[in-house]
């Protein structure tokens, strides 16, 4: 498995008493966020994480992003341990993480692309040239302008490219098309669909049921931090797929 | 896009010299896509000289008679440790807080690239530019303003360079590590600014302060970098003839720079627990 969860919890901490009177955090007291989460994903697979605000999906994807460490439980990508070798987990991996500001405006999107894809790795003509393959791709290689004057689709799509530069095995997108027009986040999902059928990993929250079905091979919710239900996200039988996970979502919602 | 099998392709990596590089390219766009900011910094430095020229004026030399009774050159050094110490103190801090006000601090720190790799690459632009402006500066003091420098006492000025980036960079270290966990309100960039100007002998001697204050001054580094600066700049001394000021500077950059890294580390880390790494 490219991307293995488990039991995977996070509690937010206050700081340590010493550091209190600098670090400030949205409460003083323990915040359970995630409690012992467990899915893996393979390669080639596209798995849809879903859930209501707060559910915990942002957390979880900045766990195996080696953003936040996690209380307890373990989470490998391709067999490396996120928090025991952040650096080498970073190698294989490329985050798209919610809006749009996720590149550097006053540069073109060749440049951001160039500059990531050396971080991400690549050597300097490589990503020179990867850069322009994927500019090619999206269309947007005569318009190589700076990224302040991109469309949200356009910047949408220049964020998913740039988490690809590097070529990750394992690709974590959080609401990758929030607040984009129908057209552009169909384009987004063929990007994905690209990226999995090259043997990528990818794993995605968001909260369009409709994308969810659409795009992923597998589903999972996640209500108050805990894994309510892993399975298929429909593949031919989208719409009941999509109206059974719209109805758990709901008696979650309503249950006291 | 890209075929599966072509993915498994091992392709040439990028090295931390070449990471660096490439964030000091971003830098550099990104600086001078502010085109007036530049235009305001070359007024404010060309005001500073002139300012610093005419208090020269009015300086008596008996003051100065370690350092050839010339003003003018002994607060140009001032100003040289000044531009070195804000590149030093702030460059690193400065990214932190413009990644974290332009949303790509997650984004940066979720690649593979070493801390290292990113705290020296963020040096390298500001310090160009430091290094410009001090060209500029000395270029128009000398063939403008007639101050006079010692040729001899350039290798010693070289030398005592990378010490004195070393130890600023390791207090702008700690500077982005407070960043990093309180968001603003860093306390050691003014305050090693303040003191460097008050104490250590920036903008006056500081045989001009009560004898505690002197004593002080002895406790400070940028003190020995300023002693070593002016005694090869303006006395043309060797390395050698101020090698225990110069060895005190060395010992100080060696201490601070671990340490400082270490503090950093240990705020990200902190950050990541707390969930806080990306809160502005």
């Amino acid at each position: 498995m490219s991307l293995e969860l488990r039991g995977v919890a996070k509690t937010y901490m206050p700081a340590p008493w010493y550091l209190r009177p600098v670090v400030r955090v949205a409460s003083s007291k323990p915040v359970d966020a995630l409690h012992d989460v467990s899915f893996s994903v393979a390669p080639g697979e596209i798995v849809g994480l879903i859930g209501p605000n707060g559910a915990g999906k942002t957390t979880l994807l900045k766990i195996i992003s080696t953003l936040l460490e996690p209380s307890a439980g373990t989470a490998t990508i391709d067999g490396i341990d996120v928090v025991e070798s952040p650096r080498a987990a970073r190698e294989q991996l490329g985050l798209v993480l919610t809006g749009d500001r996720a590149t550097y405006w006053r540069l073109s999107g060749r440049q951001n692309l160039e500059f990531f894809g050396v971080l991400a790795g690549l050597s300097v003509p490589e990503s020179r040239r990867r850069a322009g393959e994927m500019l090619e791709r999206l269309g947007l290689a005569d318009r190589d302008r700076r990224v302040m004057g991109y469309s949200s689709g356009m910047r949408a799509a220049l964020n998913v490219a740039r988490a690809t530069m590097g070529e990750p095995s394992l690709l974590v997108l959080d609401e990758p098309t929030r607040s984009l027009d129908p057209l552009a986040s169909i384009s987004v999902g063929h990007l994905l669909r690209e990226q999995a059928d090259a043997g990528r990993t990818v794993l995605l929250s968001s909260h369009r049921m409709d994308e969810v079905a659409t795009w992923c091979d597998r589903v999972v919710v996640l209500i108050d931090g805990t894994v309510r239900h892993v399975g298929p996200a429909g593949g031919a039988d989208n719409d009941k797929a999509a109206r059974e996970l719209l109805e758990l979502l709901e008696r979650e919602a309503n249950s006291p | 896009m890209i075929a599966p099998d072509e993915a498994t392709i091992t392709r040439p990596r990028s090295t931390p010299l070449a990471q660096a590089l490439a964030i000091a390219k971003r830098d550099f766009l990104v600086e001078i896509s502010y085109q007036f900011a530049l235009i305001a910094r070359v007024f404010s430095i060309a005001t500073g000289v002139a300012t610093y020229y005419f208090i020269s004026k009015i300086v008596d030399p008996s003051q100065l008679h370690g350092y050839a009774g010339r003003y003018f050159e002994f607060v140009l050094i001032g100003l040289f440790l000044g531009a070195i110490s804000s590149v030093g103190l702030g460059a690193f801090t400065e990214t932190i807080h413009s990644e974290q006000a332009s949303g790509t601090l997650e984004v940066l720190l979720a690649t593979p690239t070493a801390l290292p790799t990113l705290f020296i690459g963020s040096l390298i632009v500001p310090l160009g530019f430091a290094l410009v402006e001090i060209v500029f500066v000395f270029g128009v003091a000398i063939l403008v303003l007639g101050a006079h420098f010692q040729a001899s006492g350039l290798v010693t000025a070289a030398l005592a360079m990378p010490p004195t980036l070393a130890l600023f960079a390791a207090i702008g270290g700690v500077s982005a590590a407070f960043i990093v966990l309180s968001k603003r309100g860093d306390p050691f960039t003014p305050l090693m600014t303040q003191s460097t100007n008050f104490l250590a002998g920036a903008l006056f001697p500081i045989a001009v302060l009560p004898g505690a204050l002197q004593g002080v001054a002895h406790l400070l580094p940028p003190f020995y970098a300023l002693q070593v600066l002016r005694a090869g700049l303006i006395n043309g001394d060797s390395i050698f003839e101020v090698g225990p000021d110069y060895l005190i500077l060395v010992a100080f950059a060696l201490v601070s720079l671990p340490i400082s890294l270490s503090l950093l580390k240990r705020a990200l880390r902190v950050a990541r627990v707390t969930g806080t790494l990306a809160s502005y």
